[in-house]
């Protein structure tokens, strides 16, 4: 049977959460989205999804306490996508001493995202 | 002549000197605003199109050393310290200047930093009082960026030289070890060193805001409030004044004569040229800014004083009104000393702007300013007593000098609006008018005040120097 | 009293004092209540053009992503377009409005790459934008617009507007010039450098690093070479050319950097100073020793550090001519290189100097 993967996406840019949604959507992903952190932490709680991706910079809850919520709090090995903007690179860096897989820099290749989301749920 | 007729035109010459004088500042007042306003457009305009990020990559950007002396800072000196570590910026070092410090700020700072005693050679181009514990590094790779030197006591002044002579980096950034950097804040204020190409950038100044009420946590600006005390709410209106209105102008006109000690970055080879601050004046900060402009004056290279209106130090002003008069006092007793020290330049021609236009200006001004305004109070409360009708001419005289006054600030509130915009929430706007009508009544009295004290202590009491500071820790509300 | 009485008339006759004072009054009075009025007017439009362009903000963005997801396949693709851009162009009468648009366009570019950022660039050429920017430019009147009109060529990727940008490269404005340059290297990649040819203005160290910056996000091709930006009449197109040659290692012209180490200019000479210390160029350390005495100060620290990395035993002589040179920099240099070259004769000079200064330096030396 053919398993539909779920998805949390936090990302603040309602233009690039739309245009994501879509892309991903057509791949056969099924889809969570959260604008900003907070949001995203109960989407996780509520549909243990397959993948994370967040966006590093976000008002009030960052990406980075979503991270540190699912690895420390929530204690899971969910693979956790970054995306941030270029000249961001410290936080980038601290997302993965917080325990994130993969980052991908802004703009950004809905194809090339697709392909890293793909690799890492293998 | 009779005296009665020596007198009558005795005061006849003052009163016209007088109303001279105020007609002069009162124009020269509105011509600095009016220059502001242009800069200050300019400089908006100019932002549009900067992305900073990019420095930030470049192996190209200028090593920049911070140097920020302390004296008995223990309360916030580890905070203070991190807060500078974490400043966004790829090629600096954070040099601390421990001014013989009575307290456990050397311990603390070890403790925190994990820090070692280093052999470390000092070019001893200013002379300055010895070492005491020495020269400290971290041994943990997180703070290799830290500095920490122990010295014998000698002021602030003798501290920011022992940094001029430890750093080796190209520039340095002077700031007051309790003040709020913003995290870009180095990227912003190397920019104008960025652009020179004819001719040199010296110095660079930012403005100096009022941290006051804001909350700070970790080191980290999170909310900026306008303050609460009513003095507090008033020096912030009078440092958007000085700042916005004042400075920007002088910066436009190449003529600026100080930058705040709380925050200014120097070109070090320059200041270590005219012999870095000088340890014999209160005045430090506006004393070497003019001794560096002085020197290029007379080597005569092309150079100018940058100056940024952006928001990026915040410190804590003075809540009681007897640290704001000592305050204000050493500040008087600066201008004072500096204008002294270098009366050479006054109306010197050689010395182009900063000696026929900043020196005239500061001097007749600032510094003359309190003492014309107590003449002038004197003579008109004899006019008051002696003649009655005379009392609608002078209530005439300070209603127009408060109205004066109170469109200043508006002005000043206008040019905050258009520009940075801090104070953005509902009922602050009310506020900070409600000051500019306030401010003539409460704080100019106090500055004023404290401004003839300066005087006094200046040519009566030779033997005071810093006055009083109680530190309170930022961000403790 | 007769002073008072004479007093007392001569403010009488001169009312005019008293008259213009009150004047002011009601001027000053006046401007008051109209400062307070624009103050609240300006809060107010600020706030209230902030939620209007929001607004509009979100109008177009849905716009714009309705037009970027139409599939490829689809073969009402043209239909389904031309209805968007009609939808569009009806609100581009408007300056504001276009502006916004831009806006969103620029921030839709920072946030998706590949297909989908091409379409951006159709989208602004098919709306016509491109003619509004290639207006501004003509009109010229401003620097601000000029220098967002060239902006918005390249971010878009504006290949025909090539030749009405190219006026612009020795503006007065150091912002128009700069947005010309990135326009030329966004839109042709390094063969853009060519502006260098024509460019007779300064170039700051701002403007350089961010050139260099965005040169790195051009993929790795051929770099042309730099030979005629080196040999420039203007110092700032060598100093630019000089840091070419250190990012992108193109060292076939060594003869012509070579004799830039006598350029008539300071700052190009440190600057190919600096050059030759980090890659070991043959035969720069000789011309350097022997030309030492007639450079600058600050040429001649650099070249001792040049000489911390690169010194050997042959140099030993004009080192210790050195050991004692009135700066401290240099003097320190000097020493540390004895001590790396002939470690025996740096100890010897412990004993030779009664200096306090000099001691506490070979003391640092030997001990680091």
């Amino acid at each position: 049977m053919y398993k539909k993967y779920k998805i949390v996406i936090a990302e603040d840019n309602t233009l690039f959460l739309t245009f994501i949604k879509f892309k991903l959507e057509k791949e056969g992903f099924e889809l969570y989205l959260a604008e900003n952190g907070k949001q995203a932490i109960e989407l996780i709680e509520k549909h243990n999804p397959d993948l994370i991706l967040t966006d590093v910079m976000m008002d009030f809850i960052s990406g980075l306490e979503v991270i540190s919520y699912v690895r420390n709090t929530l204690k899971s090995q969910t693979p956790i996508i970054v995306f941030s903007a270029s000249g961001q690179e410290e936080i980038v860096l601290k997302a993965f001493h917080l325990g994130a897989n993969d980052f991908i820099g802004k703009p950004l290749s809905p194809n090339e995202l697709v392909i890293r989301i793909k690799k890492l749920l293998k | 002549m009779t005296l009665d007729t020596f007198l009558f035109y005795l005061l006849s010459v003052f009163h016209y000197l007088f109303l001279g004088y105020s007609v002069l500042a009162l124009l020269s007042y509105f011509f600095l605003a009016y220059v502001s306003l242009l800069e200050c457009k300019n400089y908006l305009d100019k932002n549009s199109f900067i992305n900073y990020t990019n420095i930030l990559n470049s192996e190209l950007s200028p090593s920049i050393s911070i140097i920020a002396p302390a004296y008995n800072e223990t309360l916030n000196i580890v905070e203070n310290v991190r807060s500078l570590l974490s400043v966004h910026y790829v090629n600096f070092d954070v040099i601390i200047v421990n001014d013989g410090s009575k307290d456990d700020s050397l311990e603390k700072l070890i403790k925190t930093y994990d820090l070692e005693p280093v052999n470390y050679l000092l070019n001893n181009k200013i002379a300055t009082k010895p070492l005491r514990a020495g020269v400290f590094k971290s041994k943990n790779p997180a703070f290799e960026k830290l500095i920490v030197i122990d010295k014998e006591n000698g002021g602030k002044a003798d501290a920011l030289n022992v940094g001029l002579n430890a750093s080796k980096s190209d520039y340095v950034a002077c700031i007051d070890v309790d003040c709020l950097l913003v995290e870009d804040a180095l990227q912003i204020m190397i920019k104008p060193f960025l652009e020179e190409v004819n001719f040199q950038v010296i110095a660079s100044g930012g403005v100096i805001r009022i941290a006051n009420s804001c909350t700070i946590k970790n080191g980290k600006l999170l909310d900026i409030n306008f303050p609460d005390k009513t003095i507090v709410k008033l020096q912030t209106l009078e440092y958007l004044r000085s700042f916005l209105l004042g400075r920007m102008a002088w910066s436009r006109l190449n003529g600026l004569l100080v930058i705040s000690g709380a925050f200014g970055i120097f070109k070090k080879d320059i200041a270590l040229e005219v012999g870095g601050y000088d340890t014999k004046t209160v005045g430090e900060d506006m004393e070497i800014v003019v001794r560096m402009r002085r020197y290029m004056e007379e080597q005569k290279i092309p150079y100018k004083v940058g100056f940024i209106p952006d928001p990026l130090c915040w410190t804590e002003a003075p809540e009681s009104y007897k640290i704001l008069i000592s305050q204000r006092n050493r500040w008087t007793r600066g201008t004072i000393e500096t204008l002294k020290i270098h009366k050479k330049i006054g109306f010197n021609y050689k010395y182009r702007i900063l000696g026929l236009l900043s020196f005239p200006y500061w001097l007749f001004f600032e510094r003359l300013a309190p003492i014309v305004e107590l003449l002038g109070i004197i003579y008109f409360i004899f006019l008051v007593i002696y003649i009655d009708l005379i009392t609608f001419y002078v209530l005439g005289f300070f209603l127009a000098a408060y109205l004066a006054s109170v469109i200043y600030s508006l002005f000043a509130i206008f040019i905050e609006e258009y520009t940075f915009h801090q104070y953005k929430k509902k009922g602050e706007g009310f506020k900070l008018v409600l000051a500019a009508f306030l401010e003539p009544f409460i704080l100019h009295p106090v500055t004023f005040y404290a401004a003839l004290k300066g005087n006094y202590d200046y040519y009566f009491n030779k033997k005071k120097k810093w006055g009083v500071m109680v530190r309170k820790g930022l961000g403790e509300k | 009293m007769s002073i008072l009485n004479q007093l007392l008339n001569f403010t009488e006759d001169t009312p005019i004092i008293i008259a213009i004072i009150w004047k002011l009054v009601s001027i000053f009075i006046i401007s008051i209540l109209l400062l307070i009025g624009i103050l609240k007017i300006v809060r107010f439009n600020m706030r209230f053009n902030e939620k209007n362009d929001k607004k509009l903000q979100i109008f177009y963005e849905k716009l714009l992503i309705e037009y970027l997801l139409i599939e490829k396949e689809n073969p009402e693709k043209i239909i389904e377009h031309q209805k968007i851009i009609d939808k569009i162009s009806k609100t581009l009468k408007r300056k504001r409005y276009r502006k916004i648009l831009i806006k969103t366009f620029h921030k839709t570019k920072g946030q998706i790459a590949g297909d989908a950022s091409s379409n951006v660039d159709e989208l602004f050429v098919k709306l016509g934008l491109t003619e509004y920017s290639k207006r501004k430019l003509r009109k010229n009147n401003n620097w601000v617009n000029t220098a967002v009109a060239i902006r918005d060529l390249k971010t878009f990727n504006i290949k025909d507007a090539e030749k009405e940008v190219s006026k612009f490269i020795n503006s007065k404005s150091e912002e128009v010039r700069q947005e010309v340059f990135f326009y030329f290297i966004a839109v042709f990649g390094f063969d853009g450098l060519s502006f260098l040819d024509k460019l007779t203005e300064p170039i700051t160290l701002w403007t350089r690093i961010r050139i260099l910056e965005s040169l790195k996000k051009i993929e790795l091709q051929e770099f042309p070479d730099p030979k005629n930006w080196l040999e420039s009449e203007n110092e700032y197109v060598v100093i630019l050319a000089l840091e070419l040659v250190a990012t992108y290692n193109l060292f076939d012209n060594l003869e012509v950097l070579t004799a830039l180490l006598s350029h008539k200019n300071e700052k190009v000479r440190l600057k190919c100073i600096e050059l030759f210390k980090e890659f070991y160029i043959p035969n720069g350390k000789e011309v350097l020793i022997n030309s030492f005495y007639q450079r600058t100060l600050k040429e001649q620290v650099c070249i001792f550090k040049l000489l911390e990395d690169q010194a050997t035993k042959e140099d030993e002589k004009f080192i210790l001519k050195n050991i004692n040179n009135s700066n401290f920099e240099i003097k320190v240099s000097a020493l540390k290189i004895l001590n790396s070259i002939n470690r025996s004769k740096f100890l010897e000079f412990k004993f030779i100097f009664s200096n306090q200064e000099n001691t506490k330096i070979i003391q640092h030396i030997e001990y680091s």
